[in-house]
């Protein structure tokens, strides 16, 4: 009898032990785990952190998520959007404050594209947005808004003030044939994870564009 | 002496103009083409259209019904003229298409529509068109929606430079009816109507 209850003990330490997900890979909150803007979020190496959710499809999809930062003069984070889980093979988004502006810098695949996001004149110490992240096409479809709107998605979104930028305004210029992103993770680089004040995602996409 | 004004204004206004059609005339080509086509076949029975500039004319080409339906177009005044020069192979049954002629047309002006924009930041408009062509496929998948899509592959010339680019258009979502385009590297099933 005791050794049958020896015997079942081991086993239920054993099937906890899997259950962390130590040994499978999977996301689970540990030591190296960090709150970033509300979030639980995975320190994979230095200034690299994986946000917890998926998006669906195995990335093949469309989703919003918003991002609140306070960055100063020449401080920057990048957030990467369907990605693998060592934030590779995403779509960049380089977001800088300048003396000019919110400096945006996107990249994904060997294409990138530069923009200024909101002007000197029109940005706050907290800024506020919200991206659409559509990867469920040829090629990938992305739009930037403040967060409180206006949401905008028409073509010349970016020029007519309804969005911050619709990478469909720069598809011949910038993003033809740039492909999909490989991913369904996102995350965050950044020496300054404190400046991050908040992130949600992935959540249903605000465009069906 | 009035005689011969009338008669050289008479002159002037009857015989098609002799200069080349840009890319508005070449709108209006195969519109005026489409038309007189769908007057002797259904239009669910158009498969495709491409239009481009050829000896100061506009050279239309339809495939409708599996044939290939030629005409050359040119002003006359104000109006673009086109007369039927050639169809090949004719079939007795009929060929549905994937969309119609209602619905290639619908892509048309959606797909320019967008590619106006464009070309407008790029100082100049879809007058620099040279050539382009529309047809439909089966829904790629994307977005798991669409029965299928509307293709166009346009021609244009910015800057002394002579591009091509194609653009894909299809329902999206909840949207029902509303077409949304898309820029791409790559068409998908372009027929070929030079024959």
């Amino acid at each position: 009898m005791r050794l049958i209850l020896l015997y079942l003990s081991l086993m239920l330490f054993s099937a906890c032990d899997q259950l962390t997900g130590g040994s499978t890979g999977a996301f689970t909150p540990s030591n190296d785990s960090l709150n970033i803007g509300g979030s639980d979020s995975l320190q994979i190496s230095p200034g690299r952190f994986l946000l917890s959710g998926i998006m669906d499809n195995g990335g093949n999809s469309g989703h919003n998520f918003s991002v609140t930062l306070n960055l100063d003069l020449n401080q920057s984070a990048t957030i990467v959007f369907a990605s693998d889980r060592n934030l590779a093979g995403g779509l960049e988004v380089i977001l800088q404050r300048t003396t000019l502006g919110l400096q945006m810098n996107a990249s994904l695949n060997g294409l990138s594209h530069q923009h200024l996001l909101v002007s000197a004149d029109d940005l706050h110490d907290q800024i506020d947005l919200s991206f659409d992240i559509h990867n469920d096409h040829s090629d990938i479809h992305f739009i930037i808004w403040h967060d409180a709107g206006p949401f905008g998605d028409r073509d010349n979104c970016t020029f007519d003030g309804q969005c911050l930028y619709n990478s469909e305004d720069f598809a011949l210029d910038a993003w033809l044939g740039v492909g999909r992103a490989r991913g369904a993770n996102w995350g965050v680089k950044t020496t300054i994870p404190n400046r991050i004040l908040k992130v949600t995602g992935p959540s249903t996409a605000i465009s069906d564009a | 002496m009035k005689l011969k004004i009338i008669l050289s204004l008479s002159l002037a206004l009857t015989v098609p103009r002799a200069f080349a059609l840009d890319g508005n005339g070449l709108i209006k080509a195969a519109a005026s083409a489409n038309l007189e086509l769908s007057y002797s076949i259904e239009k669910e029975l158009f498969q495709a259209y491409q239009v481009e500039s050829h000896d100061g004319e506009a050279h239309v080409a339809i495939k409708a019904n599996d044939a290939i339906h030629e005409f050359d177009c040119h002003y006359h005044g104000n109006e673009i003229a086109c007369h039927e020069n050639d169809h090949k192979i004719s079939l007795n049954k009929k060929v549905l298409s994937e969309s119609g002629l209602d619905f290639l047309q619908e892509g048309e002006a959606a797909a320019l529509e967008k590619l106006s924009f464009v070309l407008q930041r790029g100082g100049t408009s879809l007058s620099a068109l040279t050539q382009y062509k529309v047809w439909s496929t089966p829904g790629s998948g994307d977005h798991k929606k669409q029965s299928f899509d509307i293709w166009i592959k346009a021609i244009y010339k910015l800057n002394n430079k002579e591009r091509t680019v194609f653009v894909q258009c299809h329902e999206h979502g909840h949207k029902s009816g509303e077409l949304a385009c898309h820029f791409a590297a790559r068409g998908r099933g372009e027929p070929n109507l030079e024959d």
